[in-house]
């Protein structure tokens, strides 16, 4: 079981606190989007994922499980 | 093409009745994925998959009729002469996935709608989505949002449409072409299965032409009166396509150019004839930023800054660093949105930064001495 982290890109509104949480795979590009990196998550960045999801104001992040897509 | 009953175009295929026994969705899937149809709206998916997906879970049929690529019109030309084809194929997958209802998607205020509507006045279960004519509007998910009372906008793609997402029911959304071919293959039809390619451009007379996959682009070419000016460059696939230098795509065939990695996409085969391709691409870009649904940042953001960097390309000033910008960028941009709207500028932009390299060196040096030609057919 493998998670990976999920930007819904039509509700992220670039706040970019994701960012700051869990910067070992996400990235903000230049009009400060989150550009997600899809590589599975390791047991240590679970929580901070867990609360980069949490702390987005719109919910536009998500922890998936199991698909290398989106 | 002479019209004869295993064309797309001008069928003469009599209408056919929909078998009712249970072996029919099984029979229909095994002779479509056998056949190898693949989508003809552009996203070339395996049919017979996407179809078996939607099994079982009764959801609207909808055919995609739309033409949404500004300068295709094989839809509506395959509308035009047989119509039948596409509503029996529609009829014919319908009863495969037990379909709630069949909704034909076609642009709003066009003559294609007028037709469709009259079509299907007598026929239970069907009905007619009058779509606005955007660029995205007509992407899978736009549709079920608009069927459902939204916008025609696309969705965000956590899940297959054939599962249903969210407050939308399952939908399948299959292209119209898609649809004809689905029928001449249930009536038996076992050749290589035909393309609808719209030619337009430097040719004497732009339109809709049928060709199997071993045609030249030469060929198609030819087809449509031959040439009007001395090609540089060919657009094939759509606005979303990409673009080679005539020199390499002159003599590739449909499917190997396919092999290539340049899908025929919607079927657009666009000559560029002389002149400066840079207001051309730089029209296409901004036509295309125009039309993002302004839902991804992205999108909406990425797009504006694509076209602008382009059409910095032309000054000899700004020229360089514009070309540094475009680079770094594509790649950021590309992947980033709900629908691939993003991805298909990209691929474009991409595409005519290398095949108009050398033009775009000559602009570095204040060197372009060519005049604009005109993108013919462009609306």
């Amino acid at each position: 079981m493998t998670d990976r982290v999920r930007v819904n890109p039509i509700a992220c509104t670039a706040y970019g606190l994701c960012a700051e949480w869990l910067p070992e795979r996400i990235d903000l590009d230049e009009w400060g989007y989150a550009v997600v990196d899809p590589t599975p998550l390791t047991s240590d960045l679970l929580g901070h994922a867990r609360r980069a999801a949490r702390e987005c104001p719109v919910r536009a992040l998500r922890l998936t499980q199991g698909s290398a897509s989106g | 093409m002479s019209a004869n009953a295993a064309t797309l175009l001008h069928s003469t295929l009599p209408r056919q009745a929909v078998p009712t026994d249970r072996t029919f969705p099984d029979q229909l899937l095994a002779r479509l994925d056998h056949a190898g149809l693949t989508g003809r709206g552009g996203g070339a998916f395996p049919t017979a998959v996407k179809i078996a997906s939607a099994r079982g879970r009764q959801p609207r049929l909808i055919v995609n009729a739309c033409d949404g690529e500004p300068l295709v019109a094989k839809d509506t030309v395959l509308l035009e002469t047989s119509p039948g084809l596409v509503l029996d194929g529609a009829a014919l997958v319908a009863q495969a996935v037990g379909a709630s209802e069949i909704v034909v998607a076609v642009h709003a205020g066009t003559a294609a709608e007028t037709q469709l509507r009259a079509l299907v006045a007598d026929r239970r279960r069907w009905r007619v989505l009058a779509v606005p004519a955007r660029y995205v509007s007509s992407e899978a998910s736009s549709l079920v949002s608009l069927l459902d009372g939204g916008e025609a906008r696309p969705l965000d793609k956590e899940q297959p449409l054939t599962h249903g997402r969210g407050r939308h029911r399952a939908a399948l959304v299959l292209n119209a072409e898609t649809l004809a071919q689905v029928a001449l293959i249930w009536a038996g039809h076992a050749g290589p299965l035909s393309r609808l390619v719209t030619v337009t451009g430097a040719v004497a007379t732009s339109g809709v032409v049928e060709a199997d996959e071993t045609e030249s682009i030469a060929g198609l070419i030819t087809r449509a009166g031959g040439l009007v000016d001395a090609p540089q460059a060919v657009l094939i696939g759509g606005y979303s396509g990409s673009w080679l230098p005539w020199s390499a795509a002159r003599y590739e065939t449909i499917a190997g150019l396919g092999r290539r990695g340049v899908p025929l996409g919607a079927g657009l085969v666009h000559v560029l004839g002389q002149g400066c391709p840079i207001p051309v691409v730089g029209g296409i870009l901004g036509y295309l930023a125009g039309e993002s649904a302004g839902q991804c940042g992205p999108c909406m953001f990425g797009l504006p800054a694509l076209a602008q960097d382009w059409n910095e390309l032309a000054d000899p000033a700004r020229s360089a660093a514009a070309q540094a910008r475009l680079t770094r960028r594509l790649p950021v941009v590309n992947g980033r949105g709900a629908c691939r709207h993003p991805d298909g500028v990209v691929t474009m932009a991409a595409t005519a930064l290398s095949t108009f390299a050398t033009h775009l060196v000559a602009h570095q040096h204040g060197d372009c001495r060519v005049g604009v030609p005109v993108l013919v057919g462009a609306r």
